[in-house]
């Protein structure tokens, strides 16, 4: 196999620990604009990453197409750069794994099957069009194939399967509505994409109302939650933490939240369609609590990042820098109707985009509300609202979560590239702005 | 170093491909060979070093009115006659009610490269820099990280036109990101640095200086900053910040995919349409240029991803909406030329109606000049936050070196002025450009799945009359 020849050509090369993961893709998309299909596309990729360690000097190879020559030269030229390279101070080796590692993750071998993802992006835009004038979306399905081996003697292989489905729909032109499903098998993904965007488009473009700045009581729709939560997801890697482009820097047990916020990266949710066997050392996934009622329980690691803050790998590796799986917010009690019903004077935002940071350390930053957002007046929707932007801070958002609903959805799209599971969230006084002129 | 044998784009294969898709209206083909260096330096640490080379290619054609794409990394005859089957299969599957075309365009054929001076050193000095850059900050941050990258594109593209183009683009970038702390607080400064060329334009980058000078007013913004001012008044921004509005609320809404809604459910549509075109939207000082032909830029190309010469594009004119970026899509889809905006981010991305090097027209004044012309306001040199919608039509961008000015001179330190904004009030609102032109490079996101370009923005500072800053 050609993992295990990559591992052994750096053990030959004098390398104390080396990593091979090839990684087999195949994926397709279909998208869609002006209510028809305007493309499909297909792919399919073998690369290769090796990554090896002499005492504390890395490197790390990415080849495309991998053959035994390739490799060869390839170790042989990375041994030269490895011999010059600085220590990494921090690097304390490749883990080994101990735990068992868990895989009832559902697949589908058929995720990719294209007639059914162009009548599925048919249907999509026959159901968002009955109540709207003009319908984009996008649907990408892909399945993969995963080897890894290393120098500690670990050789495993995961395989995975994923499909999401993202379909906005227009009302006029201000107003839209956006839905996304996702899931790792094409039988479990839930088809009622174009009717949800289809319906916020509706109501979004019924009698629009001019708001002041100012602070509000904001219920936040899955899409945009969990497009909060998706940063802060990367924001507990340990390499952002340390190198100072997180607000959770210096906050291990400290409060970051509401008591009503647990939030728990999952590497091993049969439905998390980024979950993972194993991470990039090789280590078993599992599930790590970062916020667990309010507190800061835990950055995501690697081997080499939890030696550096004196504790055990999370699964998390990224050999440079951890990265999140899934993340799975705890619902609440309440549903969303319930939830509206006990706001006096707020905002239902049902999408957010383009969100930016002023100061990662602090947190500060602002985000802009699209597809629909409403003004809620005595517990009932009332008109929607058009140019808001939330301009607050994750601190602050964090802390203010009132209340979770009781529904829980898959999300990931576009401008949430971390997958989420999210209910509705409740936020108390969000700083909300607008453009003067 | 290379993993891959010398002659890695094999032109006789793109050839073979194209008469494989005689069968489609339209066929075309792209062979990419990217060869990386990139490291990672994170407060003294070396973080990671990587070398990667890739090679693929991807066949994209016209079939029964509609578009198919099949990409791969697997490079054989055989490969390439299944990606051209596979691509017309994709197309015709698809059955449209309309037809999707293409505009005319002459074919050509060439071979070009952006030249180096000198080539790109070995690991070892690549470390040396950054650690230097290091050594710089490391007394007077908290924090910081810096990426470099660097990259040699080879690239030979064919169409069943009859275009043939090989091209060959180095370009090195930089990114770091500092943090300052005083008293309990932190202020932050990101910079990206980044030419087509060789490694002689990272000493030009002027890196280390610019890091001083950066810690240094983070200091004094932490130390000396004041609540800036708020309600009416006038505001100059820096050529930092213009180029990022030139990009933002010039350059994106006057892509025609965006305008026809290609793009709708992702990065938006527009709020500009055809019917625009000729309609004032700003001051008649105002001109917004996208050029990608500016030599070394970091968005530089002589050809575009369709094999389409590239020009100069006067987006606004004298305040005027003049011109749209097209590719061949929205070019017959608008009944004109396309004008070369087409790009890909790599071999397996499709090409999309992209931006190059876009800037506001200098003017006639120093920077002195329009701020002597203030008595009350706000001047804005650098940024961090900021954001648009995705219509392109309201927008915020906060300062972070910015200085409150008052009766013609800059008086203190001002802390994260914002300046939330419609486009066209900001257009209308300009009444002075001045005349030092300044290019900063970034990395445009569009596309999905996600495809980031190389590009410039830049111009004259500007001078707004009236606006609302908080």
């Amino acid at each position: 196999m050609m993992i295990q020849y990559a591992v052994e050509m750096a053990e030959k090369a004098g390398m104390d620990d080396s990593i091979a993961k090839i990684v087999r893709r195949k994926e397709k998309q279909v998208k869609f604009h002006r209510s028809e299909i305007s493309i499909v596309k297909e792919w399919e990729s073998t690369t290769l990453e090796i990554f090896m360690a002499k005492g504390k000097k890395v490197l790390t190879l990415e080849i495309e197409n991998p053959d035994r020559e390739k490799i060869r030269k390839a170790i042989k030229d990375g041994k030269g750069i490895v011999e010059i390279l600085a220590d990494k101070e921090h690097y304390y080796g490749i883990g080994e794994n101990d735990g068992e590692y868990v895989d009832k993750k559902m697949y589908d071998e058929r995720v990719d099957d294209e007639k059914k993802l162009l009548s599925l992006a048919n249907r999509t835009i026959d159901d968002a069009i009955k109540q709207s004038e003009e319908v984009a979306g996008i649907i990408y399905a892909g399945k993969e194939e995963i080897e890894l081996a290393t120098s500690r003697g670990m050789n495993e292989g995961d395989r995975n399967s994923w499909l999401s489905l993202s379909v906005r729909a227009f009302s006029s032109e201000k107003a839209s509505g956006h839905s996304v499903r996702c899931a790792r098998t094409f039988p479990s993904l839930k088809k009622d994409a174009g009717n949800e965007a289809g319906k916020i488009a509706a109501m979004a473009s019924s009698h629009p109302k001019k708001i002041e700045r100012g602070k509000y009581d904001v219920i936040f729709s899955h899409l945009s939650f969990a497009n909060l939560i998706s940063y802060m997801a990367d924001f507990a890697s340990a390499f952002y933490v340390d190198s100072g482009m997180s607000f959770l820097s210096g906050k291990i047990g400290k409060e970051i939240g509401s008591e009503k916020l647990s939030v728990t990266d999952s590497g091993i949710n049969p439905e998390g369609i980024a979950s993972r066997k194993f991470d990039d050392e090789g280590i078993a996934t599992g599930e790590t609590p970062i916020i667990h009622k309010g507190k800061l329980e835990s950055y995501l690691h690697n081997t080499s990042t939890a030696h550096k803050h004196g504790t055990r790998t999370t699964g998390n590796a990224g050999i440079i820098s951890p990265s999140p799986w899934n993340e799975v917010v705890k619902p609440g009690d309440i549903s969303l109707e319930e939830m509206i019903e006990g706001v006096k004077k707020g905002l239902y935002i049902t999408n957010v985009w383009y969100t930016r940071f002023q100061n990662y350390m602090e947190g500060d930053f602002s985000t802009i509300a699209r597809d629909g957002a409403f003004l809620i007046e005595n517990g009932d929707i009332s008109h929607p609202v058009e140019g808001i932007r939330v301009s607050d801070s994750m601190p602050r958002i964090l802390k203010n979560v009132e209340m979770l609903s009781n529904d829980i959805r898959q999300i990931y799209w576009w401008e949430v590239e971390v997958p989420v599971f999210t209910p509705h969230a409740l936020v108390k006084n969000v700083n909300i702005t607008k453009s003067f002129l | 170093m290379r993993f891959m044998p010398d002659k890695m784009i094999d032109e006789d294969l793109a050839e073979y491909g194209m008469k494989m898709a005689e069968s489609a209206d339209y066929a075309e083909i792209r062979l990419e060979n990217v060869r990386g260096t990139y490291v990672t330096l994170s407060n003294s640490e070396i973080e990671g070093t990587s070398i990667s080379e890739s090679l693929g290619f991807s066949v994209r054609v016209m079939a029964d009115g509609a578009m198919g794409f099949y990409s791969t990394n697997v490079v054989s005859r055989e490969e390439i006659k299944k990606a051209v089957e596979r691509a017309i299969k994709m197309a015709s599957l698809q059955r449209r009610k309309g037809r999707i075309g293409l505009s005319d365009e002459k074919a050509w054929e060439d071979r070009w490269e952006v030249k180096e001076k000198e080539k790109t050193p070995g690991m070892e000095d690549i470390i040396d820099y950054l650690r230097s850059l290091d050594d710089t900050a490391k007394d007077g941050t908290l924090s910081r990280v810096f990426f470099y990258g660097g990259e040699r594109t080879e690239k030979y593209y064919a169409n069943t036109d009859g275009a043939h183009i090989h091209s060959v683009v180095p370009r090195h970038s930089l990114y770091y990101l500092i943090t300052v702390g005083e008293g309990g607080k932190t202020e932050q400064m990101n910079r990206e640095f980044g030419n087509a060329g060789g490694w002689e334009f990272v000493s030009k980058w002027k890196a280390g200086e610019k890091l001083s000078e950066d810690i240094k007013f983070l200091k004094k913004l932490l130390t000396e900053g004041k609540k800036p001012p708020e309600g009416t008044l006038d505001v100059v921004i820096g050529p930092y910040i213009t180029g990022l509005i030139a990009h933002e609320s010039c350059g994106h809404p006057f892509e025609a995919d965006r305008i026809m809604g290609r793009e709708a459910a992702q990065a938006g549509k527009s709020f500009i349409n055809e019917s625009m075109l000729g309609n004032a939207i700003g001051s008649e000082c105002i001109s917004v240029v996208d050029d990608p032909t500016i030599p070394n830029s970091y968005g530089y190309y002589k050809y575009d991803d369709e094999g389409v010469k590239a020009g100069k594009r006067y987006l606004i004119k004298n305040g005027v909406i003049n011109e749209f970026l097209h590719n061949r899509e929205t070019a017959f889809h608008f009944g004109r030329n396309s004008n070369a905006a087409a790009r890909a981010s790599a071999y397996d991305r499709e090409p999309i109606v992209r931006m190059a090097n876009t800037y506001i027209q200098p003017g006639d004044f120093s920077l002195e000049e329009l701020i002597e012309g203030v008595e009350r306001g706000v001047y804005m040199a650098t940024f961090m936050e900021w954001n648009i919608d995705d219509r392109r039509y309201n927008q915020k961008y906060v300062g972070e070196e910015a200085y409150y000015i008052e009766k013609g001179e800059l008086r203190h330190v001002v802390r994260h002025p914002a300046l939330e904004i419609t486009t066209p009030s900001f257009y209308s609102s300009v009444d002075a450009v001045g005349k030092e032109l300044e290019f900063y490079p970034a990395t445009c996101g569009k596309g999905e799945p996600m495809q980031g370009v190389p590009v410039f923005t830049g111009g004259g500072a500007v001078r707004l009359r009236n606006v609302r800053v908080r």
